[in-house]
């Protein structure tokens, strides 16, 4: 069949850059390869040239499969099975990137995008790492370009398919008898995207992360490189900024993560231990160890085979986790992960190319990694740094292991074994994981800030005035930390003795940081960044302890005595209704659900708080805006968006979790109406019908209605009776106005409707022999208007991001300060 | 014997320690009929919505009481309380798991988790539904 009106080019130019783009990179890698190995100056440097030219050639190919794609999706090309799911005429200019990087294919992408860049960087600096280094780099891009190359290899009935192509045609992978019609594209429309994801989180996280997930490939990449050219010592150095750059963006990306997930996600909270988030966290701690063990290695000497083995596991868990996110293995224990596109067996291919190689070599080499055979003191700080890497591993094992459950399954299922081996993660998972990272948490905090009064190579006995200054540093800490967490455990109602020893830790690490930055750090800024770090670890911990501790649910006060036995009050007690209007008293404030708006698909509610002192004095008010999204049709709420008011010190957390039905499905709404009952009333003027709540007297007739329902024209006899409503205990009256009129000699009946009564007429017949009127009449159920809000209370949850910030920039700060020295002994010598 | 070996084993043993006690969390998914037996327990269910059978949410009468009735793995159907006001779109759902406990012959959750259709089975839907009009 000839189609028209697609658009078949820029398809055409992307598949072809996809193919050139992976030839390139196994081109790059090879060459790259043998640029390494070669023996002769002149050999390597013509290899090398060929290397860089080949990876030249595969990231501008990329550029132009990602620009293709872009095209292809700014202009609704839906003959694109990528642009038919990821956008629709009417999705916002803004929300392009968004929906570029939605979907697996588009995800890949941007990974590859920043690999590209970052290999460039790394040409231009890499010196004598240049050569191998890129040749891993190369070799990682052509497994990562084999994500979207879409080829099926047919073995018979069976096929195996290599990748998914962002560019491929709807009409080749679908099945639909749309596509007997050669101008299909013309008529469908493409699915736009998710309304969760619209919103400028989707535009700034993503390529965040992937840039974190994409720079630890750097440190892993100098790892195997030392392992390959046998310098175990001189690739520690340069690859320290990496490392910690790696560090500072993959934990920005996964505290913007949290971030999202609390400022726009209605799950009420930064971090859910979904595995999706461990999975991003755990390279990242792993990372950290690495940097840990990188700087013992630099320092001491010690560890450069934990550092090897850190810096592989980095990379191979980032791997890892991309392959729990995107084989659909997670199931039903996410609400990230994309769904199962058929590729499970690459992405396990995937992981172990780049674990069994690494590894092999590393046992291979093991023997000839140098480490100093005296033992390292207890008073040294290489020790206590060691240490607390092993407790981040520590960390890891334990968050992995769970993480792991549907893993674990898939393989016992696959072995045909018995049904009892299945296990499922957790009942509350969150209780789960902060047991047992409670005690990381005290661990951590506690020696990274003591450590840092301990020296490199210290040696096994200490002299009097070393250890004098240790104990009136450390010691003197520990108990102005149990006076001052004492206060604060008595005035902030920390009760709980896990919470009381998360409290002494996280204030103890604040206070020695403090103590560290004004006795030692003063204006060194080499230790500075470290100690900003450190610091930060202690005020997060302060900040997790307040705001998950004392959450509070805000919207109580809806159950009281029927509470059901073995069930908490916050596991029943969430959500509050509050009717249109009417101020309602939840916890410490008056609330008032004061209106609502609808702009396109969003529905704007505004919510009043009022706080109320003892007098009855308004002491504070303030409005709230949460909001709802409706689908295309406005038939169902797509997604709730949470408002939050931010003070210094406590947050309060606002969403809708529920509408009457009738708001939320307007089908419900017209089926409502189809089911009134109209009771037929023969009235003389001066008559009454009595309602439930009111009643209405026939006043007499109209000749000149005004009922807006009803638009004239010429020829039309209508005749309007005169309804007066009143109620018994108001003096305020409503009038209703349905119309009888004779349109072409046929009678209609125009209705009317007194909304506050909730009373509506027909008015079907005039009687014209004995001057009576016939009238129907519906009582509908007073109208529903309420929404049921849920609020909750985070106290001191800004400790929260500002540590996290202060440690990541405690990351770059050492980053930069790094690479200034580094250009300073160039520019020395 | 190195000092650092000796603190790596600890953490070894504390790890092997550690991991046992979780998998002891890990309880595979009941059926009703073993969440009833006991009913101080929490427990996890997992089973499909009755999409015939009819559900309630009144929150005029209380925002946090949801009921429908769910089949679990053996296909028995229970009523289920769900302490929380009802989820957008739930009639979709296709897996439910339910964490809480029995009580008197309903299931009392406190929390669910549900899975909906996927986003490309959707689509397959959608274009269909197009192609007919």
């Amino acid at each position: 069949m000839e189609y028209i009106n697609e658009h078949l080019l820029p398809g055409q130019i992307g598949h072809f850059c996809i193919i050139l783009g992976f030839v390139s990179s196994i081109l790059a890698a090879v060459s790259f390869f043998a640029a390494t190995n070669a023996k002769e100056d002149i050999l390597q440097q013509s290899w090398k040239r060929i290397g860089r030219l080949a990876f030249t050639v595969h990231g501008i190919s990329i550029f132009i499969v990602i620009a293709c794609v872009f095209y292809v999706m700014i202009n609704s090309y839906y003959e694109y099975d990528y642009a038919l799911q990821h956008v629709s005429d009417d999705l916002d200019f803004k929300y392009i990137f968004s929906a570029f990087w939605e979907g697996q294919e588009g995800s890949f992408m941007l990974w590859l995008f920043w690999h590209i860049v970052l290999g460039g960087v790394l040409m231009f600096t890499a010196k004598e790492w240049e050569a191998p280094v890129m040749s891993i780099l190369s070799f990682i891009q052509v497994f990562l370009v084999s994500m979207i190359l879409g080829l099926y290899f047919y073995f018979g009935d069976e096929f195996f398919k290599i990748g998914s192509n962002p560019l491929v045609l709807t009409r080749d992978v679908r099945d639909a008898p749309i596509f007997s019609n050669p101008n299909y594209t013309s008529l469908i429309n493409g699915n736009g995207l998710n309304p969760l994801l619209q919103n400028y989180w989707m535009t700034i996280h993503p390529p965040t992360l992937f840039l974190g997930f994409a720079s630890t490939c750097v440190p892993f990449m100098y790892a195997v490189a030392g392992l390959w050219t046998g310098k175990h010592k001189e690739w520690l150095k340069p690859v320290l900024p990496w490392a910690l750059f790696s560090g500072a963006i993959l934990g920005l990306g996964i505290l913007m993560g949290g971030a999202w997930a609390y400022e726009a996600l209605s799950f009420g909270g930064y971090w859910a231990w979904d595995p999706v988030e461990n999975m991003s966290l755990v390279p990242w701690l792993i990372l950290i160890a690495g940097i840990h063990a990188n700087l013992i290695a630099k320092g001491a000497g010690y560890s450069i085979k934990s550092t090897y083995l850190f810096y592989i596991f980095t990379f191979v868990l980032i791997l890892y986790s991309t392959f729990l996110t995107r084989s659909g293995i997670l199931g039903d224990t996410s609400v990230h992960a994309f769904t199962e596109m058929g590729m499970e067996w690459q992405l396990v291919g995937f992981i172990m190319a780049f674990l069994i190689p690494p590894l092999g070599m590393f046992f291979y080499r093991m023997r000839s990694i140098p480490s100093p055979k005296r033992e390292e003191s207890v008073y040294s700080r290489e020790f206590w740094m060691f240490i607390g890497a092993l407790v981040l591993l520590f960390s890891s094992i334990l968050i992995s292991f769970t993480t792991s459950i549907p893993v674990y399954n898939t393989i016992f299922t696959a072995l045909d074994m018995p049904e009892s081996w299945q296990r499922r993660p957790p009942i509350d998972v969150v209780d789960h994981y902060n047991r047992y990272q409670l005690w990381i948490g005290v661990l951590l905090a506690v020696f990274s800030g003591a450590a840092q009064f301990l020296r490199f190579k210290e040696q096994d006995s200490l002299s009097n005035e070393r250890i004098g200054k240790l104990v009136r540093n450390i010691g003197y800490t520990a108990i102005l930390t149990s006076f001052v967490s004492f206060l604060i455990a008595w005035s902030g109602n920390i009760n709980a003795w896990q919470y009381k020893l998360l409290l002494w830790s996280g204030v103890f690490s604040i206070l020695i940081n403090m103590n560290y930055i004004l006795s030692v750090v003063k204006f060194n800024m080499k230790l500075a960044g470290s100690a900003m770090g450190h610091l930060g670890i202690g005020i997060l911990m302060i900040g997790v302890l307040f705001s998950g501790a004392n959450k509070d649910f805000v919207s109580r006060g809806f159950m009281d005595a029927s509470m059901i036995e073995g069930f908490t009050e916050e596991d029943a007690d969430k959500n509050i209704l509050l009717p249109k209007g009417l101020p309602t008293k939840m916890s410490d404030y008056l609330v008032t659900y004061v209106g609502d708006e609808i702009d396109g698909f969003t529905r704007t509610f505004n919510i009043n708080y009022k706080k109320l002192g003892d007098d009855g004095k308004v002491l504070e008010e303030f409005d709230l805006h949460p909001n709802v999204l409706y689908n295309k049709m406005m038939t169902k709420i797509e997604a709730s968006n949470p408002d939050t008011k931010h003070y210094a010190h406590k947050d309060i957390f606002t969403h809708v979790v529920g509408l009457p039905i009738s708001e939320v499905d307007k089908e419900v709404e017209k089926k409502q109406l189809d089911s009134l009952k109209y009771e037929t009333h023969i009235l003389k003027q001066g008559d009454t019908i009595w309602a439930t709540k009111s009643y209405i007297v026939f006043e007499g007739f109209n000749q000149k209605p005004t009922n807006e329902k009803y638009v004239s024209k010429s020829g039309d006899i209508p005749v309007a009776a005169n309804l007066v409503a009143r109620k018994m205990d108001t003096e305020k009256i409503w009038k209703a106005e349905p119309i009888y009129l004779i349109r072409e000699s046929f009678g209609l009946s125009i209705d009317d409707e007194i909304k506050e009564l909730g009373l509506k007429f027909k008015f079907p017949k005039v009687n014209p022999q004995d001057r009576t009127v016939t009238i129907a009449m519906a009582e509908t159920k007073p109208r529903q208007e309420y929404v049921v809000l849920q609020a909750i209370l985070f106290p001191w949850i800004n400790l929260v991001w500002i540590g996290c910030l202060l440690s990541l920039f405690g990351l770059f700060f050492s980053m930069i300060y790094r690479i200034r020295s580094k250009r300073k002994r160039i520019a020395d010598s | 014997m190195k000092k650092t070996h000796l603190i790596g084993g600890i953490l070894i043993l504390i790890s092997v320690i550690a991991l046992m006690s979780m998998v002891q969390e890990m309880s595979p998914y009941v059926s009703f009929s073993d969440a009833a037996k006991q009913p101080d327990r929490k427990f996890q269910v997992v089973g499909q919505l009755s999409k015939d059978k009819e559900m309630v949410y009144n929150p005029e009468e209380n925002p946090n009481y949801f009921s429908f009735y769910m089949r679990d793995q053996n296909e028995e159907e229970r009523k289920v309380v769900l302490l929380d006001a009802k989820p957008q779109d739930f009639e979709r759902t296709e897996e439910i798991v339910l964490t809480g406990s029995m009580k008197d012959g309903e299931f009392i959750a406190s929390s669910m988790l549900v899975k909906c259709p996927s986003k490309y089975v959707e689509e397959e839907v959608r274009l269909k539904e197009i192609s007919y009009q």
